[in-house]
């Protein structure tokens, strides 16, 4: 009869050894665990209809198709220029403070949707918890990114 | 008139038995490269790769996230074992209960009529949708861990030649 003792103690340390790589290279890289959390703190958006900071990508082509929200690409210039959503505006993050002119004649009831590269990227939703600070009301994570986006097209 | 001699092989059952470590070896190269390529597209974009696995519909957020840290890796390194020759049977018995699981994945999202993508080989939506003859692909690779597993020839792996090795200066 064939032992499993074996198997099991190799299976064991293969799995340890994929944690504590897998976790060592995401925090290295702060990728998908480690990018920074979404802070929807400080603007409670439980009065709209659907209170997720989150967009997926079905729920952001229909937005997007009926020109139901502004799209904010918070990706450095260079990327934005290699393929965006269309419509969307580019406000990098890192450009916030000289870019914020772009949004002072838009109402803070407007529904925006922010995204960046994807799920692995932090840069929408930190754009998205400094437009809620500057007092926008509705804004959203698409969380796909244009990694998901151009894909589908 | 004097007959020439007849030269008979005299290990038949060596040679079938480097048949079967052949066939052994083909098993593990096919499997052990299936599992390092599918690794790579998820461990460039663990991100990306969180949202194939959010798209079954089935655990959260930060579920997806850890799930998207560490089981590319363990693909890799159970790829890699077999490959090698190192840790060959855990690395069989792993890829065995993985791919099971991806399989009930499929066929779950299957009977939810989702149409998404398996997410199996790279993190691209567009590529790799699952559908029945995903659940086929799977079952020959289940098959061909069970057949690793079970082999008892180690031969042309690394674990084999070390072995030996110890024996011969032992």
């Amino acid at each position: 009869m064939l032992s499993f003792r074996v198997p099991l103690r190799e299976a064991a340390m293969l799995v340890i050894a994929a944690i504590i790589l897998g976790f060592a290279y995401t925090g290295f890289t702060k990728r998908a665990l480690f990018a920074p959390p979404p802070q929807v703190a400080g603007h409670s958006t439980s009065a709209h209809e659907n209170a997720s900071p989150w967009v997926a990508y079905q729920e952001a082509r229909r937005l997007m198709d009926s020109r139901a929200a502004l799209f904010i690409d918070a990706r450095p210039e260079a990327e934005f220029r290699f393929g965006h959503i269309e419509e969307a505006v580019n406000i990098p993050f890192d450009e916030f403070e000289s870019k914020r002119d772009m949004l002072a004649s838009i109402s803070r009831d407007t529904l925006i949707v922010t995204y960046c590269s994807g799920v692995g990227c932090d840069l929408a939703s930190m754009l998205a918890s400094r437009l809620r600070d500057d007092g926008f009301r509705n804004v959203k994570t698409y969380i796909g990114g244009w990694n998901e986006w151009s894909a589908h097209q | 008139m004097e007959r020439t001699p007849v030269m008979e092989r005299p290990t038949t059952e060596a040679d079938g038995w480097l048949l079967i470590s052949l066939l052994v070896l083909i098993v593990r190269i096919a499997l052990g490269i299936t599992f390092v390529v599918a690794s790579i597209d998820k461990i460039a974009d663990p991100g990306a790769f969180a949202q194939s696995i959010l798209n079954y519909k089935l655990v959260s957020l930060d579920v997806a996230l850890v799930i998207a840290t560490v089981l590319p890796w363990l693909e890799l390194l159970c790829g890699l074992g077999i490959l090698a020759g190192v840790l060959i049977r855990g690395s069989a018995l792993l890829l065995f209960v993985m791919l099971v699981v991806f399989t009930a994945l499929v066929v779950s999202a299957l009977a939810r009529g989702l149409d998404i993508s398996c997410g199996c080989f790279t993190w691209d939506p567009t590529a790799d949708r699952i559908g029945l003859w995903k659940i086929g692909e799977n079952a020959l690779l289940v098959l061909g861990s069970v057949i690793i597993f079970y082999a008892k020839s180690t031969r042309f792996s690394l674990e084999h030649y070390f072995r030996v090795s110890s024996s011969g200066t032992g």
